[in-house]
């Protein structure tokens, strides 16, 4: 029974997990600094304890609109791969991260133990999120969580 | 073969036998100078360096280094028992193997495919072996370990002879050498140090399976000679004694191998995965990956002794954090002892900085030894005799400067060489000593690494350089006219300029001196040249310690902020809401700006960056949006949507200024304007995200100093980006230039800056040799035996008064607030003291040198109703320098 943890989160009013093992830490009231110029979804860069992290705003990378400043919106920094202790790119879900990045997100939610076997593939698409950037669906109790696949959502930035 | 590849101990290998050759290179050549005469110790060192790369490299089954290694080692060995004298002869082919071996060295999985027997052939030939067609095959048993060669046959019978004994040793890679925290490397040289290594190889027969023999135990079969008892030798080489055992020279000759007895237990025991504990010593707890490319993970040597240091800091560090943590938690008077805490945190930290900066600190004695080599091969090529003096070397610079360093001292050197040394004729004639010397030298002053490149050859004539550039076109004889013989020759650095007669293999193809300065100044270094005809040159190139920080200047645009590196920074210029008008206009689509008699395209950052653009009304401290559309004339534009709200007063209100950033790019110049300019900061640079790469106007992002991110504006990128042309511009400034001709004779206009040292005398000096000014308080200044100091951006900068150098009357002490004059070849390190900035003017050069005649003085000219002398910055701090004591030339 291999379980995992997932940090979940919501954009707008859908629930999103990311596997906990990617994720560095979670804090919020950063100093942002805007980039003329960069995609709509590099919400600016920030100063990490001397470590420059580029934050993009989950929403609209995955078409959703932009992330509103709020009381509740956070920024999850993921690890990198070698943060992670993987040194060759796995073909599945994790890693390709290869530089300090950082999700700007509406609301951060609990963390979730589940079985890896109850995770579902995804649908072509899960309301108005392209299938491509999930890994799978869970069903919680009254709720889905969708689960992203970060190599896809940090690397098919070459499109757009 | 290497089956190996990847294993940290490979790469320890690689480190110390590049180490050793780079010991043995000097060695050589002393060898070559003093012939039979050789100190034995000298002929013992490299005959134990190449020993070592030999016996490792047998240890991991590189045939092509050990076959090698192997027959120079046999010349040396003939070297060392006197039976070959060391000519030039005997040298050339060692040299040439040492550099085989370093380029086998450079890409060790990839060494079995360099061919290296010509190499071999030549070192035969000495050896006075007729070159065979089996002799290869001969020294390729060491691929087998139960051959031996013939040469080593023949030291075992002469050991032998000699009383000594043969002893097998059995190493196992994991209890003996990893356990233990040593190197093949390690063992091999304790070896040496007690007897004589006759041959090593593994025994690879007891693994089928060799990706994995690292895991299993692997043991290491070595056949020495020494004088010494089986437990005596044990104890030498830190082996217990069961793996020695004593062998007879029959049983060797035979090929009777030992058999070795280990208990199986012990075996499973000690087969846990090899980790490279000196590196898990000093707390590497993040996991680098193993890289499996072919580029190696650069490493760098650190001294022991400054990582303990580093140790200690960090532990005091998580202690002081600790007092913090509970200072904090402290319910009532959370604020007792802060103070002490904060100090303490203070003091910690910026000594930790400090150590962890000399971490990537290396000497130059490890470039600087590589050029008596260059200094040998290029005088046997041209018939010289040169001799190379080299101090300095344990003077340490950052290893990324010395890294870019190496090619442009090479051709220096090469240069110094190839053209300022005359021939031992030539040099006889004039009366020199036919022996020409080229002294290398590296020394500290004032916070920078300077190094020093002198020879006592021909000196540069400046007539010459001046023929060769009017030749090559690169300057009106007008324009050569004007210019001092120091100034010509420094000419040299211009693009597409050689002066060699005639076009060589070393040097003289016209890149060169420019090449060099770009490199020297791409690191932040700056290059000067002295040179006295007839009697040799100096080059100085000054360097700083360190190349991670920049000094930059912080811009605002929109209320972002920005740093644009000083390197791209010409000059600022304002220009005044009132003067627009007339100074700016617009040539084709584009807007210039009139500086100068020349007209510079203009671009507004904020439209570059797509930003919506703001002005700060410093009454009410708000940004308001910008409606002026075009940067030139902004008042008398016809399609003007501003008129309703905007009044004239506030149109030509100081918060309307342009300020415009003079930036270069190349040979072009462009003005970026921004909205505000803030202070000049040391930053660090960090490289670009991959998801705004492709942002061609940002070369890196920073952390200001209040912790802030910023971006780094990249002036070519912003140039590339705007696509702005010069070919408008440019083709207007020759129309304007056509016309100035007609109605005058041309006149070249230089920008002087002139100011005052004592009320009533008036200086001026080039504002292309000013690096910035600075306006400072008098009670900022700091003083130190007799010398000035001002403190600035944490920077020491010696103040130089002109009244000590020149007999002029000194300023009067009373005024408050001073000028600083930083010129561009000191470097930000010295400045001149003005009591006040006249004005910045064009004029023509016109000189009378007759009135005020002092070294340091380039002449006097009447600039607006008074006489007003022109000094040359250069010439001044030397005579500083000078006064110092600090004498660099030859």
């Amino acid at each position: 029974m291999p379980a995992k943890s997932f940090v979940s989160f919501h954009l707008g009013d859908q629930l999103f997990g990311i596997d906990i093992c990617q994720v560095r830490e979670i804090n919020r009231h950063l100093h942002l600094t805007p980039v003329p110029l960069a995609p709509n979804y590099v919400r600016g860069l920030v100063n990490l304890r001397g470590q420059i992290i580029t934050v993009l705003d989950l929403k609209e990378r995955l078409g959703l609109g932009q992330t509103e400043m709020s009381d509740i919106s956070h920024n999850i920094i993921l690890k990198t791969d070698s943060e992670q202790g993987i040194s060759k790119p796995d073909k599945d879900s994790s890693s390709i991260i290869s530089e300090k990045v950082g999700f700007w997100v509406d609301a951060i939610g609990n963390v979730i133990s589940l079985d890896t076997t109850e995770i579902d593939p995804p649908p072509a698409n899960m309301g108005e999120v392209d299938g491509k950037y999930l890994f799978g669906v869970v069903k919680l109790e009254n709720t889905l969580m969708s689960i992203l696949s970060i190599a896809k959502i940090l690397n098919g930035k070459v499109d757009e | 073969m290497s089956s190996l590849s990847d294993d940290s101990l490979l790469q320890e290998f690689v480190a110390e036998s590049r180490e050793h050759l780079s010991s043995i290179e000097p060695d050589l050549l002393i060898l070559e100078r003093e012939g039979a005469n050789t100190d034995q110790e000298i002929i013992n060192r490299v005959f134990r360096a190449i020993h070592s790369i030999k016996g490792a490299s047998g240890f991991f089954g590189l045939i092509a280094l050990k076959n090698l290694s192997h027959t120079m080692e046999s010349v040396l060995m003939l070297i060392r028992d006197g039976q070959l004298v060391p000519t030039a002869k005997v040298m050339d082919p060692l040299l040439e193997g040492v550099d085989k071996l370093n380029q086998m060295l450079e890409d060790i999985h990839s060494s079995e495919t360099v061919t290296y027997q010509d190499e071999i052939r030549r070192l035969e030939v000495i050896l006075g072996k007729p070159p065979k067609a089996d002799d290869l095959e001969a020294t390729d048993i060491s691929s087998n370990p139960q051959g031996l060669s013939a040469l080593d046959k023949t030291t075992i019978v002469n050991a032998t002879q000699q009383g000594q004994r043969l002893y097998y040793l059995n190493v196992s890679v994991d209890k003996d050498l990893t356990a233990k925290q040593r190197t093949p490397l390690d063992l091999l040289e304790q070896l040496i140090s007690v007897g004589l290594l006759i041959d090593s190889s593994f025994d690879i027969a007891m693994f089928p399976d060799l990706s994995n023999c690292l895991n299993a135990s692997l043991s290491l079969s070595i056949l020495c000679a020494t004088v010494l008892e089986k437990d005596l030798l044990a104890m030498a080489v830190d082996l217990p004694e069961t793996q020695v055992q004593e062998v007879t020279m029959e049983e060797v000759l035979d090929n009777k191998k030992p058999t070795w007895a280990m208990p199986e237990t012990e075996k499973q025991e000690l087969s846990k995965p090899i980790v490279q504990e000196r590196e898990s010593a000093h707390q590497e707890t993040k996991t680098t990956p193993v890289n499996h490319s072919a580029e190696a993970v650069e490493t760098i040597r650190v001294r022991v002794d400054l990582l303990n240091k580093l140790m200690d800091l960090a532990g005091e560090m998580v202690l002081s954090r600790n007092q913090l943590l509970r200072a904090f938690a402290q319910k009532e008077n959370p604020h007792n002892g802060l103070e002490t805490i904060s100090q303490k945190i203070n003091l910690v930290t910026s000594e930790l900085q400090e150590h962890i900066m000399q971490t990537r600190m290396q000497p130059v004695g490890s470039i600087f030894g590589k050029f008596p080599r260059v200094v040998r091969d290029i005088t046997k090529q041209l018939g010289k005799e040169i001799e190379l003096r080299t101090s300095g070397e344990d003077v340490e610079l950052d290893k990324s400067i010395l890294e870019s360093l190496s090619d442009p001292l090479t051709h220096l050197i090469r240069n110094c060489c190839d053209h300022a040394i005359e021939s031992p004729e030539e040099r006889k004639e004039v009366g020199k000593p036919s022996s020409g010397t080229i002294f290398l030298n590296a020394f500290h002053e004032g916070g920078q690494i300077n190094i020093s490149i002198s020879d006592d050859g021909r000196g540069i004539d400046h007539a010459r350089i001046a023929k060769k550039v009017l030749e090559n076109g690169l300057l009106s004889e007008s324009d050569l006219k004007k210019m001092s013989p120091q100034e010509v020759v420094n000419l040299i650095f211009l693009p597409g300029l050689s002066t060699a007669e005639k076009i060589s293999d070393i040097s003289g193809r016209g890149v060169g001196m420019d090449v060099v300065k770009t490199n020297i100044e791409k690191v932040g270094g700056h290059i000067s040249i002295k040179t006295q005809l007839g009697k040799g040159t100096t080059i100085l190139l000054r360097l700083p310690l360190t190349l991670a920080i920049i000094p930059s200047l912080i811009v605002g645009a929109c209320g972002h902020r920005f740093a644009v590196p000083q390197v791209n920074l010409v000059e600022l210029v304002c220009v005044k809401a009132r003067e627009i008008p007339t100074r700016i206009e617009k040539v084709g689509n584009a807007s210039v700006l009139r500086l100068r008699g020349k007209l510079l395209p203009l671009v507004r950052l904020a439209d570059v960056l797509g930003l919506e653009r703001v002005f700060f009304d410093s009454e009410s401290g708000q940004y308001h949006p910008d409606r002026r559309i075009e940067i030139a004339n902004p008042r008398f534009q016809e399609n003007t949507l501003v008129s309703d709200s905007e009044t004239l007063n506030q149109r030509t209100h100081y918060s309307s200024d342009y300020n415009i950033m003079v930036l270069k790019v190349g040979a072009n110049q462009y003005g970026l304007i921004v909205d505000e300019l803030f202070d000049m900061e040391e930053i660090v640079v960090k490289p670009l995200s991959s998801f705004i790469q492709h942002c061609k106007c940002y070369a890196g992002a920073t952390i200001m100093g209040d912790g802030q991110v910023a971006m780094i504006l990249d002036a070519g990128g912003i140039l590339s980006y705007t696509k702005l042309s010069f070919s408008e511009s440019q083709a207007e400034e020759n129309y304007k230039k056509q016309l100035n001709t007609l109605d005058q004779t041309t006149i070249e206009q230089q920008a002087m800056l002139l100011f005052k040292n004592a009320p009533d005398e008036t200086f001026g000096l080039p504002l292309s040799s000013v690096l910035r000014i600075e306006k400072f308080n008098r009670n900022e200044i700091e003083q130190l035996g007799g010398r000035e100091f001002l403190t600035y951006q944490n920077r020491s900068i010696e103040l130089l008064r002109l009244e000590r150098y020149l007999p002029v009357k000194s300023s009067l002490n009373e005024q408050k607030e001073w000028f600083l004059i930083l010129p561009k070849s000191a470097n930000g390190r010295m400045g001149i003291i003005a009591s006040q900035i006249v004005d910045s003017i064009d004029m023509q050069l016109d000189l009378d040198t007759t009135v005020v005649t002092n070294p340091g003085v380039i002449g006097s000219s009447v600039v607006q109703g008074h006489l007003t002398v022109f000094i040359n910055p250069q010439t001044l701090l030397e005579k500083h320098y000078e006064s110092r004591g600090l004498v660099h030339a030859s």
